[in-house]
């Protein structure tokens, strides 16, 4: 027998297996290589139909045989979640392969269900953990999604809808995966957000606190009402504190550090400014002794966002909204988000009144500048949709580039978080929105001239990615 | 390769395949009332069935809705032989219909019995008047007590 040294390459390729309809996609690629044949697909999807007719029967107490095509679809759906989480335990496609045609279908899915149920268990025991272990920061969005998650907990149902997420999360990760559903996607939820708060908690929270005040009065919102995370603005600038000379547990930067980095940057390229920010992250995890390897391998991601942010902001001199500086704001420009200035809700019903009543576009729009000062009393006045067509647009017209970012930034927010990389404002106009002010919102800025969105989404991208 | 998502095909195709006989197999029962069904309007009470259940946008994947129908209905008085197939059609699709209209929340058998009595003392014996004033007022009168229990229950909660 001849020896050689050549390996036998899979069949099967991954990049075919969505791991998100696992199963599916492991027929469909098994049948395509010939791991599974015709007469096995049928067999294995006869199996599936009559485990969705022993679910129908189950979930309607056996009082019903049919349900309507959207319950029905939902069940199907539950059931190969479940399927789906079986398999991918047992790793290689070839396996998963070996045990859909080997075992009856149900083995499959009553293992899916025990794993889903010890995930389920584990996952709840880690929210406790992090429901206890909170940052003591103001932000709303924060601790209105760690608690609301408790909802899911109590109304999450594995056996008929173990694909639904049925939370609702507003507080964004750094790295979210909103490709993943169900508890699967709480759990890798939480687990980030444990080790978000694990680095965080490095920090006093004083000092976490004054770098938001600070990160208020370069973005002009209030960090309390705003979408950020907080880690992301913490990391970042650790890092910089870091490249400029500083401590890794100092979150202060001055203007003379700020200074020095664009000129040291100046004289780069992009491989030397890449190997800058390796270095400075490797430092960061030294100095503050981060050994956890899931800690670490998640702040060494983070490069892949601050490259891109920080050529950005070199190319266009702005350094100074990427790197938050530690320093009152001599001028104060006119803009309408402020801290800690919402209406109380009389005033707030009061002027929606006034609103209504008035007829003439241009009053309306100066009684709601003169009476806004909060991005949550903002935000409120546009969903209650009060406007309409024209005066959306002229209440945009009357906005700065930065309350346009804020905006954006809350209206883009799915197509921001689920692919920051390839996110652009006119990539998104097109897709539909739920909110007419949404929708108002995305039209009016494809009436802007490129030069305004492109300052637009510098000043988001600086902001939220 | 078929769509393995696609839960109608299969409805389509494999149950077809066995359910002719199950059908037939109710005359045995239908007989001592004297109504039969032929091989043809078998056929049709099938295909009424899969387009009744394809129109209410619902899916089952067994023949047993059919079967009660039949069992049930084939006892009353109000039906001859003459318009026992046409009925039987109608039934059907008044059953599904009904499925939907009181959002699932009753069981077949109980459907199907209520059903039966309407037709068999009220109606007496037309479908029209079952669908459009007797199943039609039960409906709203049926929706709007789940309406009540909902508020109550969320009241409670609160």
């Amino acid at each position: 027998m001849i020896n050689t040294d050549i390996t036998k390459q899979p069949l099967l390729k991954n990049e075919y297996l969505d791991p998100n309809q696992y199963t599916l996609a492991l027929l469909k690629e098994g049948y395509r290589t010939g791991l599974i044949a015709q007469g096995e697909l049928d067999d294995i999807q006869n199996q599936i139909m009559a485990l969705l007719a022993e679910s129908i029967v189950r979930y309607t107490g056996g009082e019903s045989t049919s349900l309507k095509e959207e319950t029905a679809q939902r069940i199907m759906m539950s059931m190969l979640y479940a399927i789906d989480a079986f398999l991918k335990s047992l790793g290689a496609p070839e396996d998963a392969i070996a045990a859909i045609t080997a075992d009856p279908i149900k083995d499959s899915y009553v293992k899916g269900l025990g794993l889903l149920e010890v995930t389920f268990e584990d996952t709840k025991q880690l929210y406790h953990e992090i429901r206890q272990n909170k940052l003591d920061i103001p932000i709303e969005a924060y601790h209105m999604t760690i608690d609301e998650l408790a909802q899911f907990f109590n109304h999450y149902d594995m056996r008929f809808n173990a694909q639904d997420t049925i939370a609702s999360i507003d507080y964004p990760l750094l790295f979210d995966d909103m490709q993943v559903q169900g508890v699967f996607y709480i759990k890798q939820y939480l687990e980030k957000l444990a080790l978000e708060t694990e680095f965080c908690r490095l920090f006093p929270s004083g000092d976490i606190k004054k770098l938001l005040f600070n990160y208020d009065r370069v973005y002009r919102v209030n960090y309390r009402e705003s979408l950020i995370n907080i880690f992301e603005i913490v990391l970042n600038n650790a890092v910089f504190s870091v490249m400029s000379g500083g401590s890794a547990d100092v979150l202060g930067i001055t203007r003379y550090q700020c200074k020095y980095l664009a000129d040291m940057f100046k004289a780069m390229d992009y491989r030397q400014c890449s190997a800058r920010i390796s270095a400075s992250i490797g430092a960061l995890l030294g100095e503050l002794h981060i050994d956890k390897p899931a800690l670490r391998a998640y702040i060494l991601r983070f490069k892949t966002l601050l490259i891109p942010q920080l050529l950005n902001a070199l190319q266009n001199e702005s350094l100074e909204h990427l790197v938050i500086l530690d320093e009152p704001e001599a001028s104060q420009d006119n803009y309408i988000f402020d801290a800690g200035k919402s209406m109380d809700d009389d005033s707030f019903r009061s002027l929606l009144n006034h609103v209504t009543d008035c007829n003439d576009t241009n009053e309306k729009i100066q009684l709601i500048m003169a009476s806004i000062e909060s991005l949550g009393d903002f935000i409120d006045l546009l969903e209650a949709d009060f406007l309409y067509g024209d005066e959306y647009r002229a209440l945009f017209s009357s906005l700065g580039d930065i309350e346009l970012s804020v905006l954006a930034g809350i209206v883009f927010m799915e197509e921001i978080r689920s692919d920051p990389r390839t996110f652009t404002l006119p990539s998104c106009q097109e897709i539909s929105r739920e909110m007419p002010w949404q929708h108002e919102y995305a039209a009016f800025l494809k009436e802007l001239g490129r030069d305004r969105l492109n300052a637009i989404e510098n000043i988001l991208r600086g902001r939220t990615f | 390769m078929k769509n393995l998502l696609d839960i109608y095909s299969f409805m389509g195709t494999e149950i077809q395949q066995y359910s002719m006989g199950e059908v037939l197999a109710c005359n045995l029962e239908s007989q001592k009332y004297g109504l039969v069904l032929s091989t043809a309007q078998a056929q049709e009470l099938i295909e009424t069935r899969n387009r009744a259940i394809t129109g209410h946008g619902r899916v089952e994947l067994s023949i047993e809705v059919l079967k009660k129908i039949i069992t049930v209905f084939c006892t009353s008085s109000n039906i001859s032989s003459a318009d026992y197939a046409e009925t039987l059609n109608e039934l059907v699709d008044i059953f599904y219909y009904m499925k939907n209209e009181t959002e699932d929340n009753m069981g077949d058998d109980e459907l199907i019995d209520l059903m039966k009595e309407f037709f068999d003392t009220s109606c007496r014996g037309s479908v029209e008047l079952l669908k459009n004033r007797e199943l039609a007022l039960f409906a709203q009168k049926y929706r709007c007590d789940m309406q009540k229990n909902e508020s109550a229950r969320k009241e409670q909660c609160w």
